[in-house]
């Protein structure tokens, strides 16, 4: 189980909402980065 | 296996065998919260008695573990003592309700954060917000920014009124404050990977083709950053050229060179992303943005609203006032 349970704060109404790094930057980030590098290889030999 | 309505209605009614003999007056509130990109996330809320701070927690998360085998008991106690701490977490916030009441209060704290307006309808129209091609800018008011959290509060309508201000003024705020408090940050994508992996960047491959990541220092709604003028002519300056943009998600945008490709090319590569790598809730667009360094503007490259209206089924998805047709300026921000 994860150490952080998702949690924001009511005050009075008002909802506080907490967010902490997201996860998925590195995985986000690595698809792009794989994608345009595949691309700039095949622009690069065509 | 309880389904997650089930785990939800488990969760509510069993909760308070977890919390200690002080709370278990409390009210335990289970409800739905609607969050980026309409998604709806199962909550509960423990208001202890008499107090105006109240924890609200998120059943998703926890499903998912409870799925994957983590046992429910284990789970339970786990977040009988997640709520005991954030009630004594919550106490600094006990401020909020009255400190929010008043205007000039929280004007100094007033940010941008950018989303997605098809996805957001529901949101949009309880919401302030600035349209921006196929983006909508809404407006927070930041509680807590620090390197690894931010606390906010998304500004509604009503607060909008009851505060007796306007869109224009919340926009001219954001411009001053968000640079300010969420610092703009633009690193190359071999950075950007060393940072989110936790790995050097000599580790990371050298990408034959330049890019970039446009965040903030908290890497959190930083995809609010493209609006930063100033941010992006440096950008434009390193690069050498004019850039598009590529909506990575809620958190940051990816800049490339023009010269790179075109921008049906790029949008494919977005929506490929978006459909594998990026939650529901961190989408911002399928689409691409061209920054234009001579004309200070970012507009769309792949297509238009007017194209995005046409294919829309609900027609209402994007008011396309005539301003809003053209190229948009980002506002130059006092860092």
């Amino acid at each position: 189980m994860k150490e952080v349970i998702a949690m924001d704060m009511n005050a009075a109404g008002v909802l506080v909402e907490k967010e902490k790094k997201p996860e998925g930057t590195a995985k986000r980030l690595a698809g792009y980065a794989l994608k345009i590098s595949k691309k700039g290889k095949e622009k690069e030999h065509a | 296996m309880l389904n997650l309505e089930e785990f939800h209605d488990y969760v509510a009614d069993h909760i308070k065998d977890f919390l200690p003999a002080e709370l278990q007056d409390a009210e335990v509130k289970k409800h739905m919260v609607a969050k980026n990109n309409d998604q709806e996330y199962h909550a509960i809320t423990i208001q202890p008695e008499g107090a105006i701070v109240a924890p609200t927690l998120y059943m998703e998360t926890m499903f998912r573990d409870y799925q994957n085998g983590a046992d429910l008991n284990q789970m339970m106690t786990k977040l009988g003592d997640t709520i005991a701490q954030g009630l004594a977490d919550g106490k600094s916030l006990g401020h909020i309700s009255t400190d929010f009441t008043d205007f000039e209060n929280v004007k100094d704290n007033v940010i941008m954060c950018l989303v997605g307006r098809e996805k957001n309808q529901k949101l949009l129209a309880d919401c302030p917000h600035t349209n921006m091609e196929d983006l909508a800018i809404v407006y927070r008011v930041a509680v807590n920014a620090n390197d690894e959290e931010l606390s906010s509060i998304l500004i509604h309508n009503a607060q909008m009124e009851a505060w007796g201000t306007s869109v224009e003024e919340l926009q001219a705020l954001a411009e001053k404050n968000t640079p300010r408090i969420l610092q703009p940050t633009v690193v190359t994508m071999e950075e950007a990977l060393s940072q989110a992996m936790g790995i050097p960047a000599e580790d990371i491959p050298p990408s034959a083709v330049p890019m970039y990541v446009i965040s903030n220092r908290t890497k959190l709604s930083g995809a609010a950053t493209i609006l930063n003028d100033e941010v992006m002519q440096e950008l434009a300056q390193r690069m050498g050229e004019n850039f598009y943009v590529l909506p990575s998600s809620i958190h940051e945008c990816l800049a490339v060179p023009e010269s790179f490709g075109t921008p049906q090319e790029l949008s494919m590569l977005v929506q490929e992303v978006n459909d594998t790598e990026v939650t529901p809730e961190e989408r911002l667009s399928d689409h691409v943005y061209h920054y234009d360094a001579e004309k200070h503007t970012l507009s769309l490259a792949d297509t238009s609203v007017e194209e995005l209206q046409k294919v829309s089924e609900k027609n209402e998805n994007y008011d396309t006032k005539p301003d809003q047709a053209e190229a948009q300026k980002p506002r130059r921000h006092t860092r």
